[in-house]
């Protein structure tokens, strides 16, 4: 069949489509077998995934914020000032991380595929947005693991590398956690230091996310 | 009795699936992810299914959401079949068919469109109403008119390139 000359025009594509069309549904069978067996749930749902890992984060936070709470209580008498603001710094940042992974998980459970493309992808965009925050607000955390070792003995018995080596660390992390909280945003996405701090699939994810985002805004525009 | 209807509209709309694949993945293992990720997606909004829209309707805004938001492991050569059984096979339905050379462009173009403009451009080659796509996609029919205009027209361009 000759579907069109080298010029091609717009009926030319559409006759060229259909000729694959109809040659296409002769060609292509389904393994029922299999597909049975993908309705079992053997197929991994990328949604589920993501499910599964935040379900993980949420118990494992609040066993861990539970285990920090109680090591904290009951050493209260015994700990300085700096120990305790460390702990309950670390506790308020795992509570809200907590938070936003229930967050997630409400957004995944209601997530509806059948949608409208630009309403789903916006939802699942502001859920990749929001699971970079969440990695920005755990960062912020980043000084207080030098804190609790700080004590009142070694501030007495050692003044000099207590507060020309060790308060200045915990300084220089404070100013690194507060820095990649305000940056560790999809619109520094195309910055090299970026890829540093979330992995190459996140990366990935991110990266896609951002472009069908623009692809919205443009859109949006018109 | 559930499963077998939908087998039977997987069956009716197969052609869907495949071609979404083939547009949105270039490498023969995540396509087969992909129709993977769709079918289980279509599967479990199965008994939500609104008997208002068309089954194609309804597969079209699962399995393109399903497509846009799948992640690539990885970024080979496009166009490549499958030659292992999976849950679609295909067979070539005569001699030659995939080496068309205008098939293969056509198909290689569309790869090579931006995600939202892949399935503005996909639903406009099904013949689909500028209504129904916008329904689909969730934009206006002006929308639609003007971005199809355009993919259109750069289409062209790049057929007309490659003769030149």
């Amino acid at each position: 069949m000759q579907i069109m000359s080298n010029n091609m025009e717009h009926t030319d594509i559409l006759e060229l489509w259909k000729s694959q069309n109809a040659k296409l549904d002769e060609a292509i069978s389904i393994n029922k077998k299999l597909l049975k067996e993908n309705l079992a749930h053997k197929a991994k749902s990328a949604l589920a995934g993501l499910k599964a890992t935040r379900r993980v984060g949420i118990v494992f936070g609040v066993l861990w914020c539970a285990a920090i709470t109680f090591i904290l209580i009951v050493s209260w008498q015994h700990t300085n000032w700096l120990f305790k603001s460390a702990f309950i710094i670390h506790i308020v940042v795992s509570l809200i991380a907590v938070g936003l992974y229930i967050y997630h998980l409400v957004l995944l459970n209601n997530f509806d595929n059948s949608q409208s493309i630009i309403c789903a992808q916006r939802e699942l965009v502001q859920l990749k947005f929001s699971n970079l925050k969440t990695l920005g607000i755990l960062w912020l955390q980043l000084p207080v693991f030098s804190m609790w070792v700080m004590t009142d003995t070694w501030m007495h018995s050692s003044p000099s590398t207590f507060w020309f080596i060790q308060v200045p660390v915990v300084l220089v992390e404070f100013v690194i956690g507060v820095w990649l909280y305000r940056n560790l945003n999809y619109r520094n996405h195309q910055k090299k230091w970026f890829r540093w701090f979330v992995s190459k699939g996140e990366f990935g994810k991110i990266n896609k996310a951002n472009s069908f985002l623009q692809e919205i805004e443009e859109l949006d525009k018109k | 009795m559930q499963e077998d209807i939908f087998i039977s509209v997987v069956e009716t709309h197969k052609g869907i699936l495949y071609k979404i694949a083939n547009a949105y993945c270039k490498s023969m293992e995540d396509r087969e992810d992909l129709i993977q990720e769709m079918i289980f997606q279509l599967w479990r909004s199965f008994e939500n299914y609104n008997a208002a829209y068309q089954y194609s309707t309804w597969i079209y805004r699962i399995a393109l959401n399903v497509a846009i938001s799948f992640y690539r492991k990885n970024k080979q050569s496009s166009f490549v079949l499958p030659l292992e059984e999976h849950i679609l096979n295909i067979r070539e339905p005569e001699p030659g068919f995939y080496n068309n050379d205008k098939l293969r462009l056509l198909n290689t173009f569309i790869g090579e469109l931006k995600d939202l403009d892949k399935a503005l451009m996909l639903l406009y080659l099904e013949e689909k109403s500028y209504k129904e796509i916008a329904e689909i996609i969730g934009i206006s029919e002006t929308n639609v008119g003007t971005k199809i205009g355009r993919i259109k027209q750069l289409l062209k361009q790049k057929f007309n390139a490659n003769h030149e």
